[in-house]
């Protein structure tokens, strides 16, 4: 794992009596596309919750530019979130009352920036992902594609060094999936931006530069493409 | 810091400019806050007229110790009926240097009278009531004289007084022993008070706290994207600050709206006077800063128990069923404060009068604190029944908090109405007949009565709203859960009657404790004052049948409402 951006080793989590991790090792490089592929309850949206430090494993560790996520105190993996990761979900991570213009701007509003200032880097990244249109409308009054693309764009506003997409086409027709894909995995790429992806389905896994298949909590498969 | 205000100020505005729900639901906030807000801030004044027209009373009375190169002023209290109204007033005789009472320039030589503004004008329309005050009008009484601006009352200067009427010899005018507040009247105002903040404070927490789910998603978003828990705190803090500013203004607007048009409004036998009805600045200020600290007070504490974490909201609900221990304890003060009295540790008018009031206090306190958990045991082993009832039954096992909070209120407001309608009605009895009680007094208690329907009318319209906001919140929390019921057939009719009997249930609850505990405070309290208690069922069936119907209105109003929620597009999610 030399070299690795972000790396786990030997995660175990369980819920209760179910075991969602156990004993995965997982680590990416900078400006690494890895998809994480496995069927529903195989344990893949806990691996990236303990990656992204949202969930503490039981037993392991997951290593970030060399710091330990488990031993930093909860202001500094907010500041993580803030500054070096950025999220994707499948759906409803966008603040509905707020315009997606605003969405986007949100991050770095909450790092302190003013509001001009952060409003001007959101209008550039919705354009990067041609939803520029989308600017004065709220959530709910787009199309599920231009949410999602609006949702990269506010995930990559930050210049985040990882990016967390957790089955990010899951709600969307195969068309508009595609388009999201590719302006992500396009952009990420040309900001050096690695990215987790989080998908069951192979086509989606196909935008990744290597893919590793989770499988009853343990690592099954990796494989470079 | 402040970007945090600033976002969680954008958070409300949003909310109030998204969809059509949501903007309704933000304008049944504002409103209900603006209404509690108009109230308590005329509940504020309404102290000062209460103390202004006894003041103005007591400023009147005569004193009777002789004082040196003073000529007494010779009176006589004269009072007589007229078309179910009294009109009083005094003959009086006096020379140069006897005292002149207030409200007057002068006192009134024979055969010259001074009356008051609405005697006047009773005076100017009917001619046979001119003709029982022969004397010449000399001039009007001005308001200092009067105890409310709606009094019939005289000054008739005469040769001689006559013989068979009791003549008093004045020194002077001002004696605060005489016709100031009495003991068991400042029981009923500071439980009056007790009566509209209590619930008002109550319904305000309540709606502030409205909009939880949709508040925990937004804030759990806020965690994944960056914000740490105290960011998120004060969020949720800006953003509950800008609905309860927005109330207040509403509140402000709605209080001198209503403020102009009160002056010579006539409730019963009192007739308001808009110059009375201004509260100090200082305690203007106070119920505004009451009413945000309480909002934003009742959102902080909400998130106490509360984890906001990136990925979902989770709350420590703590033990599975509500503790009794703790919510026994205002009702075991409530007794506590009585104990001295009954144990005759006490002896002193402003001592008992301090310890009845505590009393009431603490067992108008107990009821909503009880009454969840009466609520809660009470639905937890139901079952069965039709499927608006085990839909409503269900809702109420899961969760009764909220309706039972806002039940509680109503029923804080019951009791305090039944409880002093109770201790007027023994008040009143118990003077009957007794020659000393004065004409004032027998027209403040009948004030009273009246004051308590206008009170419990404006805090059960307060009630209503805020059922109102609760029940249109629910419906947006709950639409796709509503969405899915349509979906498999359930027809709206019967959601809606699920959700009547999501409210009737702890009304009914709230109703019975309310009647119960209002009768039992009169009880206690008459007891210290050595009265009997006499019933007065008819009102507590009326106020009663008053909140019941309250909470019928407002869940029929919230029907629009379930009809939109009920179709099958909510359940789209993409």
């Amino acid at each position: 794992m030399t070299g690795a951006l972000l790396a786990a080793v030997e995660l175990h989590k369980s819920f209760g009596s179910t075991r969602a991790l156990a004993g995965v090792s997982f680590s990416i490089a900078a400006g690494e596309v890895v998809a994480v592929m496995g069927p529903s309850g195989s344990g893949k949206s806990t691996l990236l919750h303990c990656l992204s430090g949202i969930l503490a494993p039981d037993e392991g560790t997951v290593t970030y530019d060399g710091h330990e996520l488990g031993r930093l105190p909860d202001a500094q993996r907010s500041l993580l979130r803030r500054t070096d990761f950025g999220f994707v979900f499948q759906f409803g991570q966008l603040v509905p009352e707020l315009t997606c213009l605003e969405n986007v701007a949100l991050p770095l509003r909450l790092a302190g920036a003013k509001r001009k200032i952060a409003e001007l880097a959101a209008v550039e990244w919705l354009e990067r992902l041609g939803v520029a249109d989308t600017a004065r409308k709220r959530p709910p009054d787009t199309s599920g594609g231009q949410s999602q693309r609006v949702a990269v764009a506010r995930a990559l506003v930050t210049g985040p060094k990882v990016l967390f997409a957790d089955e990010p086409t899951g709600a969307l027709d195969s068309l508009s999936g595609e388009r999201v894909l590719k302006a992500m995995t396009d952009v990420a790429r040309a900001s050096g931006t690695a990215i987790v992806l989080v998908t069951h389905e192979s086509r989606v896994a196909a935008y990744a530069d290597r893919e590793v298949v989770v499988r009853d909590g343990r690592i099954r498969v990796s494989e470079w493409q | 810091m402040n970007a945090d205000m600033a976002i969680g100020i954008r958070l409300a505005v949003g909310r109030g400019m998204g969809s059509r729900l949501a903007v309704v639901r933000f304008v049944l906030v504002v409103l209900d806050i603006g209404l509690c807000v108009a109230v308590l801030l005329f509940a504020a004044a309404a102290i000062d007229t209460i103390g202004s027209s006894s003041d103005r009373e007591a400023a009147r009375a005569p004193v009777l110790d002789k004082r040196a190169g003073v000529t007494p002023l010779s009176l006589v209290n004269i009072s007589s009926a007229y078309r179910g109204s009294s009109i009083s007033g005094r003959q009086v005789r006096g020379g140069p240097l006897s005292p002149v009472p207030p409200g007057v320039p002068a006192i009134p030589g024979p055969g010259e009278v001074f009356v008051s503004p609405e005697l006047a004008r009773l005076l100017d329309s009917d001619p046979a009531l001119r003709a029982r005050f022969g004397g010449t009008r000399a001039g009007l009484i001005e308001p200092s004289g009067l105890v409310d601006a709606g009094e019939l009352y005289f000054y008739e200067g005469v040769d001689r007084l006559p013989d068979d009427r009791d003549i008093t010899t004045a020194y002077a005018f001002g004696d605060e022993r005489r016709g100031g507040t009495t003991p068991a009247e400042m029981i009923l105002v500071s439980g009056v008070a007790v009566v509209l903040l209590a619930p008002l404070l109550v319904f305000i927490a309540c709606v502030g706290r409205l909009g939880g789910v949709e508040r925990d998603q937004r804030l759990a978003t806020l965690r994944l994207l960056g914000a740490t828990a105290p960011q998120v705190r004060r969020i949720a803090a800006a953003e509950s600050l800008a609905g309860a500013v927005a109330g207040l203004a509403v509140g402000v607007a709605m209080f001198f709206a209503v403020h102009r048009r009160v002056d010579g409004l006539q409730v019963g036998n009192f007739r308001f006077s808009a110059a009375d009805f201004v509260p100090p600045w200082w305690r203007f200020a106070l119920v505004l800063l009451i009413v945000l600290v309480l909002v934003v007070g009742a959102v902080l504490l909400g998130m106490r128990s509360t984890v906001v974490e990136p990925l979902s909201v989770t709350r420590d609900s703590g033990a599975p069923m509500r503790r009794l221990r703790w919510r026994l304890l205002p009702a075991a003060s409530g007794v506590a404060f009585l104990l001295p009295i009954a144990l005759d540790l006490v002896h002193e008018n402003k001592d008992v009068t301090m310890l009845v009031s505590c009393a009431i206090a603490s067992a108008l306190v107990a009821i909503p604190v009880l009454l969840p958990w009466l609520v809660e045991r009470a639905v937890a082993p139901l079952t069965g029944g039709l499927p608006s009832w085990q839909l409503a039954v269900r809702r109420l096992q899961v969760d009764s908090g909220t309706p039972s909070r806002v039940v509680g209120g109503i029923a804080v407001v019951l009791a305090a109405a039944v409880g002093g309608q109770t201790i007027i009605t023994s008040v009143a009895g118990l003077h009957a007949g007794t020659p000393d009680l004065s004409e004032l007094q027998a027209h403040r208690l009948s004030g009273y009565t009246d004051g308590l329907y206008l009170l419990s009318a404006f805090t059960l319209l307060a009630a209503g709203a805020s059922l109102l906001v609760l029940v249109v919140q629910q419906l947006g929390e709950r639409r796709r859960a509503v969405a899915a019921l349509s979906a498999i057939g359930v027809p709206w009719q019967v959601i809606g009657r699920s959700l009547l009997w999501q409210n009737l249930i702890p009304i009914g609850f709230g109703v019975l404790v309310a009647n119960l505990a209002g009768a039992g405070l009169a009880v206690a309290t008459l007891h210290v004052l050595g009265a009997p208690a006499v019933f007065d069922w008819r009102f507590a069936g009326a106020v009663s049948i008053g909140a019941v119907l309250t909470v019928c209105f407002a869940t029929v109003l919230g029907i629009p409402v379930l009809r939109a929620s009920a179709r099958l597009d909510a359940l789209r999610s993409e």
